[in-house]
């Protein structure tokens, strides 16, 4: 999937990882990977953990108006695949 | 009078020597084994130096080794105080500081500059080959057995002593559905929720199921183990919702922390199980009241009526008692609750009036004495049943750089409650990004999620600052 929807979408996913502060930096081979459109990476590989999670949700809402339940973390659980939920929830209005 | 806590777990441990207590990843730990491995680690701790009266931290993440380390230390004397692994190392001093901790607890690789640490080795020290129990007598029922720390509302954090006794009464003022089975509470021990549930399972015989999971596994988990009762926190059960595994039948759910809206008890009701419990507690006071599944359809704000023991009054702010169906503040007198903050006097005049506990609340009682929650008379924020002030938080703020003023407030949030956020007017070149980092590494979990500069604060004509604006300015969106 690469529509621009889509793709703003991981954008945000990603502005979400890197300002959560339960998780440390990415290895340079992580944010490459992270930044390219064509591959995935899970959130377990990014050391999400509950309250990561729970960061992750908060960011996407004071900074999108995203609302988002941990539980819909847990069940999206990479980058392309939230991604995925949030273009398909924004384009279902 | 010997700690009645100490007597009844004892108690306990003897007349169910096979019962299981603990349940997790290592197994089963019977009652029986527990309670021996408890008095084993205090003969160990009492030979590394902890004396009674000695204030000591507790900072191990693994469930099965905290609990033992609490119950070491109730029986040795020593009033325990939470120092959770992810709290800012800032913020641990200052606990260490405030509550006058001598010593730490910790896990391998912990490193403090705080107090000095001590590593148990646990299989050591609870191995059937250790010495049998601790030298120093059985401490009395009014020796304080844990410091509880909380959100204070002038920005200091506020430290309550809870007694044996106090903890005893707690145990058996909770509301259970059953006299034995297993309980679960999936959040970790290093939050005061969790671990005081812990606790008061020990020394009623319930079994704890000591299990991280994600939210989604909790169903599966249920059935694995045969839980009967399952204690979430607002924000787990929201999750539960999206979940489309149910728990299983018969599975009582208590949900407590923050005000559960009518919509989410409808929604958890349908998705999941009719068996909700929502309760009404405080850290001071222990379980307060808890609406069971036969109430929410006719009071979808209720919290049920007063637990057995419990006395609860609304007043308007002067202590006048209101009649039914008349919202004011709620004072409440539970057994075992706590008379005192440490170290502030000004406080506990505040919060404990005549012998009551008047910690903020606002509610009715209704005709058939339901108490219907109101929400707060002060500011404070709930942000995932953790209690945030924003004196707090501007405590904090003001002493960065370039801040001229600042107010915190919320952003209402209907899946977290209230996400704290900062409005700051900065002198030129004030860097944000920096005072939320900065916030963040002395506040840890309470720090704002988001600081916003603006050319003023807005205030009312006493010059109070208006959060309710600020709030609504943020719900519109205009702080995205």
């Amino acid at each position: 999937m690469t529509s621009p929807a889509y793709l703003a979408m991981r954008e945000r996913v990603l502005a979400a990882i890197a300002a959560n502060p339960s998780i440390g930096p990415n290895s340079p081979a992580m944010l490459e990977r992270m930044n390219d459109p064509a591959r995935d990476c899970s959130f377990e590989e990014l050391g999400f953990d509950s309250l990561a999670r729970m960061e992750f949700c908060i960011f996407l809402e004071t900074e999108f108006g995203i609302t988002l339940t941990s539980g819909e973390v847990e069940t999206r659980p990479s980058i392309n695949a939230m991604a995925a939920y949030l273009a398909g929830e924004s384009a279902a209005g | 009078m010997d700690s009645s806590f100490l007597v009844s777990f004892r108690n306990t441990c003897g007349q169910h020597p096979e019962r299981p207590a603990l349940i997790d990843a290592q197994g089963v730990l019977a009652f029986g084994e527990y309670g021996a491995q408890v008095s084993r680690l205090a003969a160990w701790l009492e030979r590394h130096g902890l004396r009674p009266g000695d204030v000591v931290g507790i900072s191990i993440a693994d469930e099965r080794r905290h609990m033992l380390a609490s119950l070491a230390l109730l029986r040795l004397g020593c009033p325990q105080v939470n120092i959770a692994s992810h709290d800012p190392p800032s913020a641990r001093q200052a606990l260490v500081a405030r509550c006058g901790i001598a010593a730490i607890l910790a896990d391998e690789g912990e490193r403090s500059d705080a107090a000095p640490l001590i590593v148990p080795d646990f299989e050591q020290a609870t191995s059937a080959l250790a010495a049998g129990d601790a030298a120093a007598p059985v401490p009395g029922d009014e020796a304080v057995a844990s410091l509880f720390t909380g959100s204070g509302t002038t920005g200091t954090f506020k430290v309550i002593p809870i007694s044996h006794r106090s903890t005893m009464l707690q145990a058996r003022t909770r509301s259970m559905v059953s006299q034995t089975g297993v309980e679960y509470v999936p959040s970790p021990v290093e939050f005061l929720y969790p671990k005081k549930h812990r606790l008061r399972s020990a020394v009623t015989g319930y079994t704890s199921l000591l299990q991280a999971a994600d939210h989604s596994e909790i169903p599966e988990i249920c059935r694995r183990f045969g839980v009967s009762l399952l204690r979430l926190s607002p924000a787990q059960a929201q999750s539960l919702i999206e979940v489309a595994d149910r728990v299983p039948e018969g599975i009582a759910v208590y949900v407590g922390g923050s005000r559960i809206p009518g919509p989410m008890r409808a929604a958890f009701r349908n998705r999941q199980t009719p068996l909700l419990y929502v309760e009404y507690g405080a850290t001071e006071c222990g379980n307060i009241a808890v609406a069971g599944p036969d109430m929410h359809a006719r009071y979808p704000d209720g919290v049920g009526r007063p637990l057995p023991g419990v006395q609860l009054e609304i007043t308007d702010d002067a202590g006048r008692p209101l009649p039914p169906n008349v919202e004011g503040l709620i004072r409440i007198r539970t057994p075992g609750m706590a008379s005192f903050y440490l170290g502030d006097e000004e406080l506990t005049a505040r919060m404990f009036r005549d012998g009551w506990f008047v910690g903020g609340d606002r509610g009715a009682l209704t005709d058939d004495g339901v108490l219907v929650f109101g929400g707060r008379a002060d500011d404070m924020m709930i942000l995932n049943s953790i209690n945030i002030f924003p004196a707090e938080i501007e405590k904090v703020a003001e002493h960065f750089p370039g801040v001229i003023e600042c107010a915190a407030f919320p952003m209402r949030s209907p899946v977290h409650g209230d996400i704290p956020m900062l409005a700051v007017v900065g002198a030129d070149g004030c860097d944000l990004g920096a005072l939320m980092s900065y916030c963040r590494e002395r506040l840890g979990i309470r720090a704002p999620r988001k600081v916003i500069g603006l050319p003023e604060i807005p205030r009312n004509a006493q010059g109070k600052v208006v959060r309710r604006e600020l709030s609504a300015r943020a719900s519109q969106g205009e702080f995205q």
